[in-house]
């Protein structure tokens, strides 16, 4: 698939699948078009050429929105609804059956019960990555696209959702820049530069071409200017 | 330093060809029009009267309802962290308010003041409008620091005060409008006293002021949650849509500076319609009721019949346009279902909940219609058929030409206003133009209100129109 936006090229020919239920983790510099890939997967964004199909389905279809679970990097809420509301809403969308347990299970998962009734707008950022994770989860997705999930959170949080997350039995691409997320998470890489692949393994692979005491942020970045 | 400080609020908050928009409207209207063409109104009374004094009551409540700061994120984190002079950064910031709201207040009266008559009139007609916009400018300004119900009610006192001009009352802040220029004067230079300083204060100690106030009630609460439990994807949405009113208003060049919700119920604002209808009914056709010739007492009010769909026909557009995408999340509606589903149904119930606002006034207007004011049938098809399908369709346009900003942060700028942000009111314009045609020539309301709910009902049965609205906002940084 090819993204512009105007005359600026954010994916360029870019061409990848994911086997069901593999872990890849979405590697990249800043800009480099890791979001717009997320937005293309999610039906939130069209592909300027090139066709997207998840679980066999157009990305905007019911039978892919019900697969799909989304988080985006500093994804808000809706600000003027309180965190119950928010998930109860969410899941009434998404035609979860049992609204209320699903709401009050990551309630307690996440901890975010004591501000059940609080207004998103007058919550912590914290907070708001909390539930914003809960929002993507809420529908038990087979299918999890996330962007830096652990922005904002305690440590005691990141390892809550690590285990959240592990304990998914769902395919999942973590776009992120911190290796030890993509390390614990991931098991493979997809590494993108200036809107190309330019390489696609394991991380295991990774680790294997780190020189001596090098560490494998060093390999990665060594990957992404070589091919820029 | 102030001159520097100006020149980077002002052009932090607008971008310079909305600035050059603004000063082209400036010197068109006040200058070119005025002088040139001059205003064809005589003096004070009739057209420019009733005009001059509609306006400032819709400025002044808008003001206090609406008005926000022209402050941006970055201001919180950096500009007031600097080591300024206080009154730098007040006078700086002011000058932005001014430029974002007041300034419209010269260029949609300026040109009329040129018909005055005396050199002296006009003199005095100029100072009257610099002042009332630098009070427009401060009332946004003051009403971040005040509750709800506080806001509310100095619209009202204002508003009523203004509005007893047209019966009248001399010692009004607007009634140099009518020609009372002495006292209009006095009193307009005395609130306007009052309020100017007050707004300066603010703005000077922001951090300590409206900033902190919307910072340090973290633990905001809601005492009554809604439950979506056991309901539909589609009944969930007319759910969130049908139980409060979410407030956006516009009231300056840009856009919207703040974004405010008000957990009102649609109920609540149903009742308060129908009591406001039933008052309009009593006061528009109480001797038509009674089946006598009209009384003295009810000929003033005979106006509103008129101006009442145009005032709801602004309030809705710009609720509508403005408010619909701008606290949508993208990222979870568009992605829970499909977009053109999420948003027709978004639309219809928002079209609903408008509907709860005017639509006890346009059975009003029937009722004064079956009472024999045939009028009023024209406002009738205005508030129930003409305001609702142009509702849809500004909201299209407002979201297809990519003019609405997502609110990330409540009571700040969502980002810089730019051309497309002003540009985006010339349909509101063209839709009062055509309410005003409808309400004089009925075959013209007939057409009008046939041909927007066509066009409207169009845009609604095609998905495709809407994924590409979604498509657009997600482009435009909606997320």
């Amino acid at each position: 698939m090819t993204k512009s936006y105007g005359k600026t090229v954010a994916l360029d020919d870019v061409s990848f699948s994911i086997p069901c239920g593999e872990s890849y983790a979405l590697l990249g510099s800043n800009g480099a078009g890791k979001s717009t890939t997320l937005r293309l997967l999610v039906g939130l964004l069209k592909p300027d050429t090139g066709t997207i199909k998840i679980d066999g389905h157009e990305p905007f279809s019911p039978e892919a929105k019900s697969t799909l679970g989304y988080l985006p990097e500093d994804a808000t809420p809706y600000r003027t609804l309180s965190v119950r509301e928010n998930l109860e809403y969410i899941a009434a969308l998404r035609g979860v059956k049992d609204v209320a347990g699903a709401t009050d299970k990551f309630l307690d998962e996440l901890t975010l019960r004591e501000y059940e009734r609080a207004k998103v707008g007058k919550l912590s950022r914290g907070n708001m990555q909390k539930l914003s994770i809960a929002l993507a989860l809420v529908h038990n997705p087979k299918i999890v696209l996330l962007d830096e999930p652990l922005n904002y959170l305690d440590i005691p949080t990141q390892e809550r959702v690590f285990k959240m997350l592990k304990s998914l039995d769902s395919t999942m691409i973590v776009s992120t820049h911190i290796m030890s997320i993509a390390t614990r998470l991931t098991e493979k890489v997809l590494m993108i530069a200036r809107g190309k692949i330019v390489w696609n393994g394991t991380i295991d692979t990774l680790k294997g071409m780190e020189v001596g005491d090098e560490p494998i942020e060093s390999v990665v970045a060594r990957l992404m200017t070589g091919a820029s | 330093m102030l001159p520097k400080l100006v020149k980077f609020v002002l052009l932090t908050r607008f971008s310079k060809p909305l600035l050059g928009l603004v000063a082209f409207f400036l010197i068109y209207d006040t200058v070119i029009r005025g002088v040139i063409g001059g205003s064809g109104s005589s003096n004070f009374s009739g057209g420019f009267s009733y005009y001059a004094i509609g306006s400032s009551i819709f400025f002044i409540v808008m003001s206090l309802l609406f008005g926000g700061l022209f402050i941006l994120k970055s201001d919180r984190d950096y500009l007031l962290t600097l080591p300024l002079r206080r009154r730098d950064l007040s006078v700086s910031l002011f000058i932005a308010q001014f430029v974002g709201s007041g300034i419209t207040i010269l260029f949609l009266y300026g040109f009329y003041v040129a018909g005055a008559g005396s050199l002296e009139d006009i003199l005095v007609l100029v100072a009257n409008l610099v002042l009332l916009a630098c009070l427009v400018t401060s009332l946004g300004v003051i009403s971040n620091i005040l509750q709800i119900w506080q806001r509310v009610a100095l619209a009202i006192l204002l508003g009523l005060w203004c509005l007893s001009t047209a019966f009248g009352f001399e010692f009004t802040p607007v009634s140099s409008f009518t020609g009372q220029l002495v006292y209009g004067t006095i009193i307009l230079f005395t609130v306007t006293a009052i309020a100017v300083p007050v707004s300066l204060r603010e703005l000077a100690y922001l951090e300590l002021g409206s900033i902190r106030s919307l910072l340090r009630s973290t633990s905001t609460e809601y005492k009554k949650n809604m439950s979506f439990s056991g309901k539909g994807p589609i009944r969930a949405i007319y759910s969130y849509h049908l139980s409060f009113l979410e407030l956006m208003g516009r009231v300056n060049i840009g856009g919207s500076t703040s974004y405010r919700t008000a957990r009102v119920k649609t109920s609540t604002i149903l009742i308060i319609s129908i009591v406001a209808a039933a008052v309009y009914v009593y006061l528009t056709g109480f001797s038509a009721l009674s089946g006598m010739p009209l009384t003295v007492a009810s000929e003033p009010f005979r106006p509103a019949v008129f101006v009442i769909p145009v005032f709801m026909g602004v309030i809705i557009l710009v609720l509508m346009s403005q408010g619909t995408f701008s606290n949508e999340r993208g990222w979870l509606a568009f992605t829970a279902m499909d977009p053109a589903t999420y948003i027709r149904h978004l639309l219809l119930s928002r079209v609903i909940s408008a509907l709860a606002i005017i639509g006890p006034f346009g059975v009003a207007d029937l009722i004064l219609a079956l009472l024999g004011q045939m009028t009023a049938l024209y406002s009738a098809l205005v508030l129930l058929v003409t305001v609702p399908s142009a509702s849809i369709l500004a909201t299209y346009l407002v979201a297809r030409i990519g003019a609405v900003q997502q609110v990330k942060e409540e009571g700040m700028m969502p980002g810089q206003f730019d051309l497309r942000q002003f540009l985006v009111i010339l349909p509101t314009y063209f839709v009062i133009g055509l309410i005003i045609v409808s309400e004089i020539i009925l075959t013209a309301a007939i057409v009008i209100a046939a041909a927007l709910t066509v066009i409207a009902t169009l845009l609604m049965i095609v998905p495709s129109v809407w994924r590409g609205i979604a498509y657009r906002l997600t482009q435009r940084g909606f997320v």
